[in-house]
């Protein structure tokens, strides 16, 4: 699904993102990638969605060579990969629906399919019965389902989750990572960065440890040993 | 494809109505600027047709003496008639230009009597004269040059009078037309400056309202151009708000002044309002293809910087 080889990102003046990182990750796997700030986790996450270039070495996605993707090859990657970050990136203005509808209005979907898939998307993540409410009407749990259904709109292979229980209390966070856990379920590879120990330990999934843009440590049922 | 269409227009309506009042702004400079060009247009019309019209009146007079023939006349004509720089020659025999200043005085009787004392005795008291047109204002110099060296210079007068004075007026047209042409261009080189750094900020600010929206929408994968595209519809709305606006505007405006514009020109059939109908298309949807091309590039560019597509 994923090959990293020998992947660096080099930051004038002096600093070294990632350094020398390689990787492999299987097709349906669940990985998370954990260490402290300032490790390179996040420099990798936005390598991935094409967000940043690499300064070395390669990367690979569903043997898609996507170190020198061009410009206008990066939206249709992203449309194969569902991305949540922490602090959930809803639109204020807009309703739980309309906020994941706007990612298939954004890539000229048609109505009547948004109509079709938005309701069927949100009964997978819990908010079937909250399709009106505005960001400000939902729990911060639910705020983050909704990023969650709007990252699985285009049905991607791929979900990536950038601290996505960092603003969450433990129980939001522990239906977080069980919406996860079901995403996997259904086949799609989920790369989890994550500091929250109790549930990188409680997952028993592979665990890959990264510290000062290197990865230390590789494990297939992992904990966080940091 | 049709609903992607339909989707930008409908996100670059809504760009527009979200910020009213800088959309407000923007078609107001665009129409300020869009009116003085036209302005500019207008003036330059009116002040090559006045300087026509003097043109017109200018001609240099050969006033030959008393014992010269007709025959002579007519040959020293087709002569002058030759010269590159002639337009016209036209014969006034001493008969019609009695007859001509008679018309001209008929309700005047001392001047009538002073005429018939001074008559000599074939009845006549002016002289034959030619009068002489050229191709170009430009031209009436080496036309005298040509006259005073002229093989028949003793058989007439030159009367460059009229000549001088309609130079004296048309240099004047000219200088004053000149300056206020620069005036103008100047405006409106600052207005359309003006305009395209309007539009460039516009951008800039609805880029940085709508970050939000258009960082979800790379991250879900929207094309560059279905969040460029909007903005670019946007800034072409300003343009045709603008121009129906300056349409509406200036032909109030021509509408105000053709009258006075009417009173200077009677003698001259010209009608200001005719000629921007004649020419509508090519003048108005000339500016909006010219500023929306400009207004396009400059929100490109904006748009290339502050969201990196």
């Amino acid at each position: 699904m994923i090959k990293i080889t020998n992947l660096s990102k080099f930051y004038k003046p002096n600093v070294w993102a990632l350094n020398k990182v390689s990787l492999n990750i299987k097709s349906g796997e669940f990985v998370s990638i954990v260490g402290q700030s300032g490790t390179g986790k996040t420099t990798l996450v936005k390598m991935i969605i094409a967000d940043e270039s690499p300064t070395e070495g390669l990367l690979e996605i569903g043997g898609w060579d996507i170190t020198n993707i061009r410009s206008y090859e990066i939206p249709y990657l992203r449309r194969q990969i569902g991305v949540v970050f922490q602090d959930y990136k809803l639109l204020p203005k807009k309703n739980v629906y309309e906020n994941v509808g706007f990612a298939l209005e954004s890539c000229g979907v048609k109505r009547e399919r948004i109509e079709k898939i938005v309701p069927q998307i949100l009964k997978i993540v819990g908010l079937q019965n909250k399709m009106d409410r505005y960001p400000y009407q939902l729990s911060g749990g639910e705020q983050q389902r909704t990023a969650i259904a709007r990252s699985l709109v285009h049905q991607p292979k791929l979900l990536i989750a950038d601290e996505p229980t960092g603003n969450l209390d433990s129980i939001n966070s522990r239906e977080i990572i069980d919406l996860l856990l079901k995403i996997n379920d259904f086949d799609t590879t989920v790369i989890m960065v994550s500091h929250n120990r109790d549930i990188i330990n409680s997952l028993s999934k592979r665990v890959v440890t990264m510290d000062d843009g290197k990865i230390i440590s590789d494990q297939i049922k992992g904990r966080y040993i940091l | 494809m049709l609903t992607s269409f339909v989707r930008v227009i409908k996100f670059a309506f809504q760009g527009f109505w979200r910020n009213i009042w800088l959309s407000i702004i923007n078609i107001t400079i665009l129409v300020l600027t869009l009116f003085i060009i036209n302005f500019l247009i207008g003036f330059n019309l009116l002040a090559d047709n006045a300087i026509q019209v003097v043109n017109e009146k200018v001609d240099v007079g050969l006033y030959f003496q008393q014992n010269v023939s007709s025959e002579k006349i007519t040959e020293i004509k087709n002569k002058i008639a030759e010269s590159y720089y002639i337009k016209d020659v036209i014969y006034v025999s001493s008969e019609d230009a009695l007859s001509d200043f008679e018309e001209r005085h008929a309700s005047d009787e001392d001047i009538i009597s002073a005429l018939n004392e001074l008559k000599n005795d074939d009845g006549q008291i002016f002289s034959a004269s030619l009068k002489i047109k050229a191709k170009d204002m430009a031209m009436y110099d080496d036309i005298l040059d040509e006259l005073k060296n002229s093989q028949y210079r003793d058989l007439f007068e030159i009367d460059e009078m009229e000549f001088q004075d309609y130079s004296r007026m048309t240099n004047r047209l000219y200088d004053i037309s000149n300056r206020v042409k620069l005036i103008g261009y100047v405006i409106s080189l600052i207005f359309i400056m003006i305009a395209l750094m309007m539009v460039y900020n516009t951008i800039k600010i609805a880029t940085y309202t709508h970050r939000e929206e258009i960082g979800i929408m790379k991250l879900v994968g929207a094309t560059d151009n279905f969040i460029k595209i909007p903005f670019l519809v946007e800034i072409l709305m300003y343009n045709l708000i603008a121009l129906i606006v300056v349409v509406i505007l200036f032909y109030t405006f021509l509408s105000i002044v053709s009258p006075f514009i009417n009173k200077l020109f009677t003698d001259y059939p010209f009608d200001i309002i005719a000629y921007f109908n004649h020419n509508f298309i090519l003048i108005f949807l000339g500016q909006f293809i010219i500023m929306a091309l400009f207004s396009v590039i400059s929100s490109s560019i904006a748009i290339k910087k502050f969201i990196k597509v």
